[in-house]
């Protein structure tokens, strides 16, 4: 089944997202609080990285790896939520 | 690299600079493999779509065509259980002492875990604290990801990378939100009996 590799990538992002404390009630707490520079650190990495990866795939027209086009994240407007 | 080296990473809580870019490294993975959306919360629509029968329009659309979205947040599960639960911290979360402080002052003497046990569990369910953190504040997510079209996966993390401006005010908002949240009401449902 070839939607099979979406549980496996699911359970990287949910072992992650566990283990690096991002979904710790009391790490959101901390944060709420300002009280702590680890979810921060969170964000200052994971943001850059993501923006930084999608601009390297714009900028050099990267395929997937089935050869096809991406399809990047679409325009988001706010006229989309007053409708 | 011997086994117990490997099973001691598993065990000890990640820091901030191996989940931040594990989680941001999940963006493009996702488009590479798939040509897919980071998304999380986009799945509560596609389950009631095809769960509950009505007729209502924004409802009626081809939920199988993001199947592949309810996969992916079942690994989310899997993951969380593995991380959780199967892999889980022995120790005490290494929180700041302040925060430590203010736990401690609101009943919360052990920040074991992912939450508080003394907080969320089945027979807490039926008192007020309980349904309003539980019940109440599920609500509210559910409500709020979906008005706001988006999580913090969604928005915070690939709209965000996508520089999307209402990415942009959403994760903003949902930062306020929780501050004046935890400042102003929090307090006083800790202190509910």
């Amino acid at each position: 089944m070839k939607n099979l590799k979406y549980l496996l990538i699911g359970t990287f992002f949910g072992l992650v997202l566990t283990k690096g404390e991002a979904i710790s009630w009391y790490r959101m707490q901390e944060m709420f609080r300002f009280e702590s520079f680890h979810m921060f650190g969170i964000f200052m990495t994971a943001i850059p990285i993501g923006a930084l990866s999608l601009f390297i795939i714009r900028k050099f027209n990267l395929k997937t790896a089935d050869a096809s086009t991406i399809e990047m994240p679409k325009k988001l407007s706010f006229r989309h939520y007053f409708r | 690299m011997s086994i117990l080296y490997l099973m001691e990473i598993l065990y000890k809580p990640w820091p901030w600079y191996v989940a931040g870019p594990l989680i941001g490294i999940t963006v493009p993975i996702l488009l590479f493999l798939g040509n897919k959306n980071l998304g999380i919360s986009s799945t509560l629509t596609h389950i009631c779509a095809a769960c509950i029968p009505n007729n209502l329009p924004s409802l009626k659309y081809d939920w199988r065509k993001d199947s592949w979205n309810l996969l992916f947040v079942a690994g989310v599960l899997i993951g969380g259980f593995l991380g959780g639960y199967v892999f889980a911290n022995p120790n005490p979360v290494a929180l700041s002492a302040s925060t430590i402080e203010f736990f401690k002052s609101h009943g919360l003497n052990d920040p074991k875990g992912l939450m508080p046990q003394e907080l969320f569990n089945w027979a807490s369910l039926f008192s007020l604290k309980g349904f309003l953190l539980m019940i109440v504040g599920g609500f509210m997510v559910g409500f709020g990801t979906r008005y706001a079209r988006g999580c913090t996966s969604g928005h915070g993390i690939l709209g965000l990378s996508a520089l999307q401006w209402p990415s942009l005010v959403a994760t903003a908002s949902f930062f306020l939100g929780g501050i004046l949240f935890c400042r102003f009401v929090l307090p006083y449902i800790l202190n509910l009996h």
